[in-house]
């Protein structure tokens, strides 16, 4: 909440605080240490916020990004044909430490109009500058397309930011949603439009499921499994509670599930422990027991027990009508469905081979951990090319869940010490990251993909991460120093159980670095300079926690691969499985 | 006319203090919290880091020399800036000075043009009439009364605006950089 001294902050920054609310204000902030940190943290982005945009109008204006010193800006002023600059010496010689440099320079270009001599005083200094930096004028030339190269990279972001960027600014934790069911299996769903969709493995909470066509299996926290076929729409009222307005379901209710009902325009029918079918139109609902009992209730309320192999029509004019189903129904059975979901995975995992058979010719591919194929405690690098490099890798406390495909495996870390351990020698300029991740909450500060011990100790270090509020974040240490490339908030709203394939391109030739989101790129940043990598001892899956308030690092969700090339591939970047469980 | 050693070390100086302008920036800001001094203080430092071109090592790491010589000028400037200063501003500005010294933002191992980048994300983020008013004040370099004559909204508006601007940017741009990196809190 914003009070009167806060706003005196705001006037003093702006220079328009008088010398009464002044002394105010003076009082205030030697008795208030928070609001010592107010002033803190406006000084800081009011810097930021010149800074920034003091850029923009040079690059505006045609001028370097950078705004040089006076001393080299001389570009910024006008040059009339003719003039001599002051020799450099001269001006060093003039410097007087008792007055800044721009009172100088004012003072000696007035002495000089005086003397009738218009001198345009920076040009030689320019001259000077020009012959230390680029010394031909093809060196000058030069120097432009990395400076409009820059200009666009950068224009290019932030129009690719404006374009994505729609949620709100605080960054919070997100917070879990209450889990009622997860998607199980999706086979060739095909959503209706202006309908996001849901993907397999994801966590919903009270959600509407419309689909115009395939098989969709819900699976409720009480065990309940609904197989949806479409075009059919649903929607999760509750863990006991659904509504269906139209298509057709197959339900399976367990014991700790009875009492489970599903509401109809015509009616409701609520089971007693059993497995049973469901056909739902404008007009009617047809209700198949095929074990146990039902209990079906008309639009008048009028409740009537259905027992197995007995069917049921329900029209919303509250009239009910009983029925022999045909015995070669066309529903999806468990058993039937769960055949369907087994072609599905062997034509995907037919199409996981072909690709890693291509990945595998890529000599440039130097780690390739495939958690979901090994289940133990050390996982052979199965990079061809890159196994003398480093070759295999240690989980610790890590525990093996479903992968992508309910055929196949991935590790979790959702505890301090868990993660994959190893180590690759060498530095590197380019290189690409990619793994295929299950996000489940950003519990912590840091969700740590990959980290490597030089970046705490030792040069060239990097580090992979998903901050809290889901933004992707890559590091890299050079000279001391750590620069960030990071995205916005793409992951904020992703449903908890998304499988996604993520990668990260540092490309030294390109001096740029690329987050990318299942093989569609989110942002390329500038990378000026860049510096080795040089990665050695890595952790995946976890990192040291530099944070005393937060001690967990690890990356909250499984991983099923990880791959990494000694180059920038942006080929690569794109998820195993081309025709996804979607 | 310099002779050839001293040129190419006044070349080497020149390039590594344009590489490091960002770090001389943002020293200098912390040194001497106001925006004014700024190119003043950045100016004095290139030549004198410039002057003595033929004295640095330039096998060590460059930064902290910089920040050091910045430091100074800048300190050495900000003394005079206070001693022109009505008696009734010099407590803020003191005060602006000290928190800015506590503070490791300005000093710290994150390159300035991660956050330039994260800033510009964050002001992405911003409501628009926010952002709006962020941009006409800053970019078009309008001042608030005149922003304010211009619009109708009152001052007091105005300057809500921008404190709320400036806590948001600040939290956006500490979370977006800092991630579980605690901070001076």
């Amino acid at each position: 909440m914003t009070n009167n001294t806060d706003l005196l902050i705001c006037q003093y920054i702006d220079g328009t605080l008088t010398e009464s609310d002044a002394l105010v204000l003076g009082n205030q902030l030697e008795r208030d240490p928070a609001l010592r940190k107010v002033l803190r943290d406006n000084l800081l982005v009011h810097f930021l916020l010149n800074e920034q945009y003091l850029r923009y109008r040079s690059v505006q204006a045609g001028r370097e990004m950078y705004p040089l010193p006076a001393c080299l800006s001389g570009e910024g002023t006008v040059v009339d044909a003719g003039q001599q600059g002051i020799p450099w010496d001269e001006l060093v010689r003039l410097q007087n430490a008792e007055r800044p440099v721009s009172a100088i320079v004012a003072e000696y270009r007035a002495a000089l109009a005086a003397r009738g001599t218009h001198l345009y005083m920076v040009k030689g200094i320019l001259r000077f500058a020009r012959k230390c930096i680029w010394p031909t004028r093809r060196d000058f030339e030069e120097s432009i397309a990395p400076v409009v190269t820059l200009l666009v990279a950068f224009l290019l972001a932030a129009t690719i930011t404006i374009f994505m960027i729609e949620r709100s600014l605080r960054p919070d934790l997100r917070e879990p949603i209450t889990a009622m069911a997860r998607v199980n299996e999706t086979i060739d769903p095909v959503w209706e439009e202006n309908e996001a969709g849901y993907k397999r493995g994801q966590i919903v909470d009270s959600s509407s499921f419309r689909l115009k066509s395939g098989l969709v299996q819900l699976e409720m926290n009480n065990g309940t499994t609904l197989i949806l076929e479409g075009p059919a729409e649903l929607t999760i009222s509750t863990a006991m509670n659904a509504f269906c307005y139209s298509g057709k379901v197959s339900v399976h209710v367990p014991k700790k599930g009875h009492g489970y009902t599903i509401n109809t325009p015509s009616g409701s029918i609520v089971d007693r422990g059993t497995d049973f079918f469901l056909e739902v139109d404008k007009d009617q609902s047809l209700v198949e027991t095929i074990k146990g009992k039902v209990d079906v209730i008309s639009a008048a309320n009028e409740a009537i027990r259905l027992v197995a192999g007995k069917g049921m029509k329900l029209f919303t004019s509250s009239q009910m009508e009983m029925f022999d189903p045909l015995h070669d129904s066309e529903f999806y059975s468990s058993p039937r469905f769960e055949k369907k979901v087994k072609e599905q995975a062997e034509k995907m995992l037919e199409t996981k081979d072909l690709s890693r058979q291509k990945e595998n010719a890529d000599p440039h591919l130097i780690v390739c951990f495939d958690f979901g194929k090994n289940v133990s405690d050390s996982f052979l690098n199965e990079a061809p090319f890159g196994r003398s490099l480093c070759p295999q890798a240690e989980l610790r406390q890590g525990r093996t869940v479903e992968g992508i495909l309910s055929a196949t495996r991935a590790v979790a870390f959702k505890t301090e010490n868990s993660g994959v351990t190893c180590h690759l020698p060498g530095e590197y300029r380019s290189m690409t990251f990619v793994m295929d991740v299950r996000i489940d909450y950003h519990v912590n500060m840091s969700n740590t993909l990959l980290v490597s011990d030089s970046f705490y100790h030792g040069r060239g270090g990097i580090r992979w991460q998903i901050s809290r509020s889901g933004a992707l974040q890559f590091f890299v240490k050079e000279n001391d120093e750590i620069r960030s490339f990071v995205t916005h908030d793409v992951l904020r709203n992703m449903r908890p159980g998304t499988w996604i394939t993520l990668a990260v391109v540092l490309d030294a030739d390109k001096k740029k670095i690329t987050h990318y989101l299942d093989g569609r790129p989110i942002i390329s940043v500038p990378w000026a300079n860049p510096g080795s990598i040089v990665p050695g001892a890595l952790i995946i899956g976890n990192g040291p926690s530099n944070s005393p308030s937060n001690n967990s690092s690890f990356f909250d969700g499984a991983i099923e691969r990880a791959l990494i090339y000694d180059y920038a591939a942006v080929l690569r970047v794109k998820p195993i499985y081309t025709k996804e469980p979607q | 006319m310099p002779n050839d050693k001293k040129l190419k070390a006044q070349e080497q100086a020149s390039q590594l203090f344009l590489d490091n302008y960002g770090l001389v920036r943002q020293t200098a800001f912390e040194a001497a919290p106001s925006l004014d001094l700024i190119d003043d203080i950045v100016n004095e430092t290139f030549l004198y880091f410039i002057e003595k071109a033929e004295t640095w090592d330039y096998n060590e790491k460059i930064q902290p020399l910089l920040r050091t010589v910045t430091q100074n000028i800048g300190k050495r400037m900000w003394r005079e800036h206070l001693r022109k200063l009505p008696e009734a501003y010099v407590r803020i500005a003191e005060s602006a000075q000290a928190v800015l010294s506590e503070s490791t933002f300005l000093s710290d191992q994150v390159h300035h043009e991660s956050k330039m980048t994260a800033l510009n994300l964050c002001i992405q983020k911003l409501p628009q009439k926010t952002r709006d008013v962020v941009e006409t004040h800053y970019l078009h370099q309008i001042p608030v009364v005149e922003i304010a004559r211009r619009t109708g909204q009152s001052l007091s508006t105005l300057y809500k605006i921008l404190l709320s601007a400036r806590r948001m940017l600040h939290d956006c741009v500490m979370n977006a950089l800092y991630g579980e990196w605690t901070h001076d809190e």
